[in-house]
């Protein structure tokens, strides 16, 4: 019998170096999507690309002392905060106007006074508002300065000890990979998922296109033999995407990974062996090889978008967080974001059942329908 | 009626008859920007939309009064600026495993003595948990709460509260966010749907082997390329309605301005895209990989262009580069008239599409023939056979 796999294995790699196509979309899939997030994230509205006029026309030590909040503060996780650029009242009015400046805040005349008096002083927030979203990021920038100051911790300590309400955060991880650092680690993954599935896919469509799936069922081959030679070789194939693109995306973004390698791999053998059974499904399916491709693509993309590849599952609604999790990407994206910036074991275990339960019962449906499709021909 | 006017008008109607023969092609031209739509509404449901964010609530405080109540309440509070908060009152020890298991990505702790400190005017703290999985997020989860105790500082420590801060809005009106995407997918729409069927037109002729058949008919190549661009610039229009309406259904808004600029500004960037299109359906010769090549180019433009956020917010390099890109006169002159119902700078953006969608017009179905009447595959084994004998 281990013969019989060594000779399944041999075929099916033999005949994925013949047709490399599968390597295409497992390369440009994540480069995509990193060059989007790259320009996203650093010039079309993320985090780093945000400024603020600040226009101070009071000279009294409080407003200053709000302005070095303004000017200084840093957020408890190392996340950019927006640059403030001073402005006279007239140029940062001209700018705003135009739409030049999306924002500025204004500490006005008598804002000391006020304060000395018992009075409430008011900074003014000038806003584009564009969008929820741009005045969500002015707004709770400008609150967090407010509650700084009334705090008393102001600039340079910035300490919360003598408040009537400090806030005291902690974080699920040691340090807050930034945007970038996130998307290349589930870049290398989504790379990963998508040679899995296309290249499956394709060797099940290429068999279907040429009939050589009547050959490989009809023969003397015991179907345990068959079903382990083709997982076998899905394995090799699927990581062999990832010599090209993980030291790529590595290096490049300068993103190495916190947690135990082993581990790593480990959750990529599971992806790997979950996925190869869908690929087959998809397949046997369209039975052509480029339609094959498209919809592996698709799956691919979909399952990364809805499974957390952008943001984590846990942001969306109930039903789509329960719809996500039925999906073996989800599971494959958790355990690889939770162990790539984590040196952890703790909750990995139901998303590691998850993906060896789709890869046994998809195994068995597709197995059987394969059987019924030869048989009917 | 000339004859290139009757080759136009026939190819025009053969290539619609193909669309509504081929239902998959009509499917992809709807459902790309409709997933698109709907990825990025779930991408960002608990943000922007719903309920808001699922919190654990944990309340340690034994003896709860009217400071600990109007925490609460003022954590529960809807609020006008997203993400909201939507907390949900739960044990330690369960909102621990939630947490550890990624299922709740904030968890607000209300500690022991809360109570007591604040009515006696001593110091104390409250607790949060942030699954800082990347910057923005641990941003959206955690500036909501310091929102929060700001606003509990305003009601309930006036000796205490000596700044607080006011908005003024450039609009009268701030358009939520997935509307706003909503508008702007639809846009991608027209460029996708332009690209992909007049891509798909022309691969057919390949995958059919019909190419023949054109050169034979007797009537203009360039007749039969610009007839195809036609149809898909048609058939390109038929996401656009869908997507208005369900930002209309889902958000109550509607974009501002006027339907004619709208048409004014997105044919001509139909004209140009369906140009692009013939040209790459003549070089990757299948319908397939057409797909991508047109969902990916339309991405890109999308989030350069102000897909995602108004041009004002593009670094100073990507400002300069969209200057020279002709999409982006398109996005930013719909994106100002959606918005602020402005046309401040409608005049020189029609003006840049038309010049573009003119050249293309010219130069696309002479390209596309030429390039249709290369041979790739020998040309590359004769670089291979050079190579090999050299």
């Amino acid at each position: 019998m281990l013969r019989q796999i060594i000779a399944i294995v041999k075929k099916d790699l033999k005949q994925a170096k013949r047709d490399p196509k599968f390597l295409g979309p497992s390369l440009i899939i994540p480069f995509a999507f990193l060059l989007v997030y790259t320009i996203m994230w650093t010039s079309v509205g993320g985090g780093e690309s945000f400024t603020c006029g600040l226009v101070v026309q009071d000279t009294s030590p409080q407003a200053n002392e709000f302005a070095d909040i303004l000017e200084n503060m840093r957020s408890t996780t190392n996340h950019t905060w927006f640059d403030i650029e001073r402005y006279d009242i007239a140029t940062a009015d001209e700018l705003y106007q135009h739409t030049e400046l999306i924002a500025y805040i204004l500490i006005p005349k008598g804002f000391g006074d006020n304060i000395t008096t018992g009075q409430n002083a008011t900074a003014i927030i000038y806003i584009n508002n564009a969008n929820d979203d741009i005045v969500k990021n002015y707004a709770h920038r400008l609150e967090a300065a407010v509650l700084l100051f009334n705090q008393g911790a102001v600039y340079p300590s910035f300490d919360q000890s003598k408040a009537r309400i400090a806030i005291n955060e902690s974080f699920s991880l040691p340090s807050t990979p930034s945007n970038l650092q996130y998307m290349a680690a589930v870049a290398i993954v989504l790379s990963f998922m998508a040679c899995s599935l296309t290249s499956q896919s394709m060797l099940t469509a290429s068999e279907f296109e040429t009939n050589a799936i009547q050959d490989t069922m009809n023969s003397p081959i015991p179907r345990l033999a068959l079903v382990l030679g083709r997982t076998l070789a899905a394995i090799p194939r699927s990581f062999s995407a990832l010599l090209i693109s993980a030291p790529i995306i590595c290096l490049t973004m300068n993103v190495f990974p916190v947690g135990n390698l082993f581990v790593l791999v480990g959750i990529l053998l599971l992806t790997a062996l979950a996925l190869a059974p869908v690929g087959e499904l998809i397949g046997m399916r369209l039975r052509n090889r480029e339609q094959a491709l498209l919809a592996s693509v698709l799956f691919v993309v979909v399952g990364f978008i809805l499974g957390g590849g952008m943001a984590p599952i846990g942001l969306s609604p109930q039903i789509v967080q329960n719809l996500a999790s039925i999906l073996p990407t989800t599971h494959a994206l958790s355990l690889w974001a939770r162990v790539f910036f984590d040196d952890t074991l703790l909750g990995l275990t139901s998303s590691a059942f998850v993906l060896v339960l789709t890869w046994i019962v998809m195994s068995i449906i597709v197995f059987k329908l394969m059987k019924k499709e030869v048989e009917r021909s | 009626m000339n004859q290139s006017l009757r080759t136009i008008k026939a190819c025009f109607i053969k290539e619609l008859r193909v669309c509504k023969r081929t239902p998959q092609k009509i499917v992809l031209v709807l459902l790309l920007p409709l997933m698109f739509f709907t990825g990025f509404g779930m991408l960002m449901g608990g943000v922007y939309y719903g309920e808001g964010v699922a919190t654990a609530l944990v309340v340690e405080e034994q003896n709860p009064g009217i400071y600990t109540d109007g925490l609460i309440e003022i954590l529960g509070q809807y609020d006008d600026i997203p993400p909201r908060l939507n907390p949900i009152p739960m044990d330690a020890e369960t909102a621990d495993r939630l947490f550890m298991n990624g299922e709740i990505l904030l968890v607000i702790t209300i500690p022991d003595g809360f109570e007591d400190a604040i009515t006696n005017n001593l110091t104390t703290s409250i607790n949060i948990q942030v699954a800082n999985i990347h910057e923005d997020l641990t941003k959206n989860l955690r500036m909501p709460v310091i929102r929060k105790v700001d606003q509990f500082y305003q009601k309930y420590f006036l000796n205490d509260s000596l700044v607080d801060f006011a908005m003024e809005n450039l609009r009268a009106f701030t358009p939520p966010r997935l509307a706003y995407m909503a508008w702007t997918i639809a846009v991608y729409g027209i460029m996708f749907s332009a690209m992909f069927i007049a891509g798909s037109t022309v691969t057919q002729e390949f995958e059919q082997k019909t190419l023949d058949e054109i050169a034979l008919a007797g009537r203009s190549p360039y007749a039969i390329y610009l007839g195809k661009m036609l149809s898909s610039i048609l058939v390109s229009y038929l996401a656009p309605p869908i997507l208005f309406l369900l930002g209309y259904l889902l958000f109550g808004v509607w974009p501002m301005g006027d339907v004619f600029v709208f048409l004014a500004l997105t044919l001509p960037l139909a004209i140009f895209s369906a140009g692009i299109g013939i040209i790459a359906g003549a070089i990757f010769r299948n319908a397939v990989f057409i797909v991508p090549v047109a969902a990916l180019g339309s991405i890109f433009y999308w989030i350069t262009g102000g897909g995602i956020a108004p041009l004002e917010l593009v670094g100073v390099g990507f400002d300069t580069v969209n200057e020279y890109f002709p999409i982006s006169n398109v996005y930013r002159s719909l994106i100002r008239m959606f918005v602020e119902g402005s046309y401040s700078s409608l005049f020189i953006d029609f003006g840049v599409i038309c010049i573009c969608a003119a050249i293309l017009m010219i130069v696309s179905p002479i390209a596309t023939d030429r390039i249709t009447q290369m041979d790739f595959t020998r040309k590359i084994s004769e670089i291979k056979n050079r190579r090999n004998s050299g």
